[in-house]
């Protein structure tokens, strides 16, 4: 399922540069939950962010839509679709590339379909919005894209309602609506998390497969590294609103440089740990943006803590191949 | 590793420390006039014996059907009495009434509800329908139908302000303790063996106050105009008491010889019922989206 | 049809229990049956997991345990105890005995109280008698056994993070001493860090007080690691019943094997194809035969569309229902097979 996307001559359809998320809130006072996060997406990658609650992943994928609770702002940075940069564009501008240059989907299918039109004049919409065509030639394109993400009998079905499928169906509804213009990027936030485990490998199968098709770049947002690894080419690892390691998927699992990474790792239970030691549970827990550590923000987690993580926060160094932001990282010099 | 959390932080993710509603309240410019509004109109009537200026028979045979003066600012009346006087008397009526009619709606629409809640099969079904039955009904018309009936004292002016304003008070507290019925706490509760009653009254009610108080607040000032409009037409309070509504029957009837006479009882209608409309509905606001 | 194991020293027996609901008009006769003539036992001590996706009736079924929801037939027995035919007093001793830990952590508790009276709750009903310091000694006392701290005591839950509240609803299930603890998918909405300090939580307090727990989860390594014995559910059924070394070392059912091959393997090791299953039906009115049919790879055998299998044991401990069990290599090939 992974194919490495150095492979390809490709172009980069998505570039971050140094982005930065405030929220106020109240008395003059806001936090940043997202502190400089910088990646590119090339047409074809697949790109994993993945990170626990309050690391800020969530929402930097909405900032790269322009979709920022009310009283978020993009505070810095540079977010560059196909070139053009697009974090201070007019609303209406960036309305129009919505969708159609660059789509999310959200984690619950039922909150993303409306429940009383059918699927049929969702999708149909959905290509509306982005292309001028007749009624006939929609619903036909409607009924392609359905049967392109696996909805069984499309022609039949695409005038049921939302809630006549099952909640894999939906999410694959929910898919055909995103990437029915063809965006340039996709954006994947928690897209499988509602559903069962048994329909969510069907449904990144199938994704895997449009995006190769039509050689969108995307972008998955995850809590689940187990899933990120299996899907994506590269990983990061995001932590207290930046990333604390990069690189390819495999290699980050297999052999994480920072000691967060490694941490998250072994705290996760596998199928075939031993049952009869405790897991090597992480202490403490994800720090909130109210209040971050000072120096490295996992410091206070951290067993490889010395003096200067407590005061100096640690700059981006390459260590096997990782970008990772840590003064001791694991595989590099240090302890 | 430990499993003990380390940081002791009380903040929880993503929240601000949140003032009680009380504050937010007040920070509203609209609510903190609305509210001093009704503060003063209370004072001023519970403490009508402090502030009046005059006694409330004392009698200016020289002076029937003042003009708003100086010494009168609402003017006088037919008896040269001062109206202002009469206003901060009659509020003491119009307000007790108006109090004592919401507390038996609120309590007798709150066990209502709060039985059709629980009990959600037939009982539930019939409570809810005899409600929206009485809803149906134009409440003035019906309390005029029950004020014949009955006679109109004070007491039974109170007994049926209450019962006319219960059933709306009813399907409120039901849909707000069946939210809170489908709330994972309350099978918490039920798991740990307390009984009905408690998880009710401890658990249950706490949760649905806020709403029933904003919601409180609207009943006071619709008792306090429907007070007003019985009284206005001779079924309400009856002389020698007198209320707003009273006044407003007296200033009517006699308008030819004093314009003075009726407009200021409305306008203190007017301002109280306004002011306690303003207030619920700011507590609506500040108790409802900003809560779960 | 009950679980044969004699000689272990039972807790609670569940027999038979069903729950049907019949939404709609009476007349329309759709019934969800989302839980259907099951019996498990619990032994004293040990962890009983419980497995399914959404729909299974995993949930359904723990609350009945506790009564929290009536059957529609069927009893459970709490050592001894019929729970659905006991007086009110009976009840009340029952609930001392058996609690549950929710999977919302902020749903299941009540905002408006403070983390000292959700806990000190249980106290209040139960021992009256007790003064509030000694209530505030004993809530001290919980505190510090889920790895709280006292300033927590004041506290809102949401002024706490969601590992925190799944804490303190761990002490109040704690607070009467219960022999017995559900835990219904208790760590699925907390972080993947938090979730293992709770798992490790979890068992160290099973050791301390001797306590029975029945593990609600969809999460097959999870339940893997918390219980001796597990049961997969399916659509309202038991399909598999077993010892974890029978059912991560043997599975036979085609939906175990479906759930360990959707089950992320550690990093580094190649996932092997597994058996995948087909797209569930949307209706959930039920075809006769076997109720796993529409979804399982072996799926146009006419013995599983006409007869429901039963629970049948396959070696010590170990039962499957299911026509045809077999091991995740030989349902591949036949349903290769098949399919050519």
């Amino acid at each position: 399922m992974t194919v490495a996307a150095t492979d390809r001559l490709t172009e980069t359809v998505l570039a971050v540069r140094g982005l930065e998320v405030e929220i106020a809130v109240g008395h003059g006072a806001s936090i940043r939950p997202v502190r400089g996060v910088s990646f590119e997406v090339r047409s074809g990658q697949r790109t994993g962010i993945v990170g626990e609650s309050g690391s800020g992943k969530s929402l930097t994928a909405f900032s790269l839509m322009r979709l920022l609770p009310p009283r978020a702002r993009i505070a810095a940075g540079d977010v560059y679709l196909r070139g053009r940069e697009v974090s201070r564009l007019p609303e209406s501008e960036m309305a129009g590339l919505r969708g159609g240059k660059i789509s999310l989907i959200y984690q619950d299918p039922m909150s993303s379909l409306n429940p009383l039109q059918s699927v049929g004049y969702q999708v149909m919409e959905a290509i509306s919005a982005h292309d001028r065509v007749g009624r006939r030639e929609a619903r036909d394109r409607a009924i392609e894209l359905l049967r392109d993400v696996g909805l069984p009998q499309p022609e039949r079905r695409v005038d049921d309602y939302p809630h006549e499928f099952s909640g894999g169906m939906r999410q694959r509804v929910v898919i055909a609506m995103a990437i029915c213009a063809n965006p340039d990027v996709l954006i994947a936030d928690e897209p499988t998390t509602s559903l069962d485990v048994t329909t969510q490998a069907r449904i990144m199968d199938m994704l895997a497969q449009i995006v190769a098709e039509r050689q969108m770049g995307v972008i998955l947002i995850t809590h689940d590294l187990g899933l990120a690894a299996s899907f994506c080419d590269d990983i990061h690892v995001m932590y207290a609103g930046r990333f604390v390691e990069s690189g390819g998927a495999a290699s980050v699992l297999q052999h994480p440089t920072h000691p967060y990474s490694e941490a998250l790792l072994e705290s996760i239970c596998h199928l075939d740990r031993d049952v009869t030691t405790p897991i090597a549970a992480i202490g403490g827990q994800p720090p909130s943006p109210h209040e971050l550590p000072s120096g490295c923000p996992f410091h206070p987690r951290c067993a490889r803590a010395q003096d200067v993580c407590t005061s100096e926060a640690p700059g981006p160094v390459d260590v096997a191949g990782h970008m990772t932001e840590c003064h001791f990282p694991i595989g590099g010099e240090g302890p | 590793m430990s499993n003990a959390p380390e940081v002791v932080s009380l903040e929880g993710p993503g929240l601000e420390r949140r003032e009680s509603a009380g504050w937010r309240l007040l920070r509203r410019p609209q609510a903190a006039l609305a509210g001093l509004v009704v503060g003063l109109i209370v004072a001023a009537t519970i403490g009508a014996p402090l502030f009046a200026p005059y006694a409330p028979t004392a009698t200016d045979y020289d002076r029937l059907f003042g003009a708003p003066s100086w010494a009168h600012p609402f003017g006088t009346d037919e008896l040269g009495r001062d109206i202002l006087t009469r206003v901060l008397y009659g509020g003491q009526t119009s307000l007790t009434v108006a109090a004592a009619a919401t507390a038996i709606a609120m309590l007798l629409g709150v066990v209502w509800g709060f039985v059709a809640a629980f009990r959600e099969g037939w009982i539930g079904e019939i409570l809810m329908r005899v409600a929206d039955t009485v809803m149906a009904l134009p409440v003035i018309l019906l309390g005029l139908v029950l004020v014949a009936a009955f006679g109109a004292s004070i007491l039974n002016l109170i007994i049926i302000l209450g019962l006319l304003f219960a059933p709306a008070t009813a399907r409120l507290a039901r849909s707000t303790l069946l939210v809170e019925l489908r709330s994972e706490y309350y099978v918490a509760a039920v798991s740990v063996g307390a009984s009905s009653w408690r998880i009710v009254a401890r658990e249950l009610l706490p949760n649905a106050l806020p709403v029933l108080l904003a919601r409180a607040s609207l009943v006071v000032a619709e008792a306090i105009f429907v007070e007003a409009s019985l009284s206005f037409v001779g079924l309400g309070v009856q002389p020698p008491e007198t209320s707003w509504g009273t006044l407003l029957n007296q200033g009517y009837s006699n308008l030819y010889s004093s314009y003075s006479y009726p407009i200021f009882p409305g306008i203190v209608i007017l301002v109280a019922v306004l002011a306690l409309n303003i207030l619920g509905d700011n507590l609506q606001k500040v108790l409802d989206p900003a809560r779960s | 049809m009950t679980v044969a194991d004699l000689d272990r020293d039972s807790l609670i027996t569940v027999e038979s229990i069903s729950r049907h609901f019949r939404p709609g008009r009476r007349r329309s006769g759709r019934v969800i049956r989302a839980v259907d003539d099951v019996s498990l036992e619990l032994a004293r001590g040990e962890t009983l997991g419980l497995v399914g996706e959404s729909g299974s009736g995993k949930s359904t079924l723990a609350r009945l345990l506790l009564r929290l929801d009536k059957p529609t037939s069927g009893r459970v027995v709490f050592d001894g105890t019929d729970v659905f035919a006991s007086t009110p007093s009976e009840l009340r001793r029952l609930r001392r005995e058996m609690q549950i830990v929710f999977q919302d952590p902020y749903a299941s508790l009540n905002r408006r109280k403070t983390v000292e009276q959700i806990i000190s709750f249980p106290l209040v009903v139960h021992e009256p008698s007790l003064g509030r310091a000694e209530r505030s000694r004993r809530v001290a006392e919980l505190l510090e056994l889920v790895g709280l701290r006292p300033e927590h005591a004041p506290a809102h839950p949401r002024h706490l993070s969601g590992g925190q509240c799944q804490r303190v609803s761990i002490a109040r299930a704690l607070a009467l001493h219960p022999r017995f603890v559900v835990l219904d998918e208790a760590v699925s909405a907390v972080d993947v860090s938090i979730q293992a300090q709770i798992l490790n939580l979890l068992r160290d307090l099973q050791q301390r007080f001797s306590l029975t727990y029945l593990f609600v989860t969809h999460d097959l390594a999870v339940v893997r690691y918390m219980a001796n014995t597990i049961a997969v559910m399916y659509l309202g059924r038991i399909v598999e019943l077993g010892s974890r070394e029978n059912l991560f070392e043997s599975p036979r059912h085609p939906y175990t094997h479906a759930l360990l091959a959707s089950s992320p393997p550690s990093p580094g090791v190649e996932q092997t194809a597994g058996v995948v299953l087909r797209e569930a039906p949307a209706s959930d009115t039920l075809a006769s035969g076997c109720r796993f049919n529409p979804r399982c790879p072996l799926g146009r055998r006419s013995v599983c569309q006409t007869v429901d299998p039963p629970l049948q044991t396959v070696a010590s401990g170990h039962q499957v229902a299911c026509h045809f069990p077999q091991s995740a290599e030989s349902l591949l090939a036949e349903a290769s097979r098949e399919a050519s």
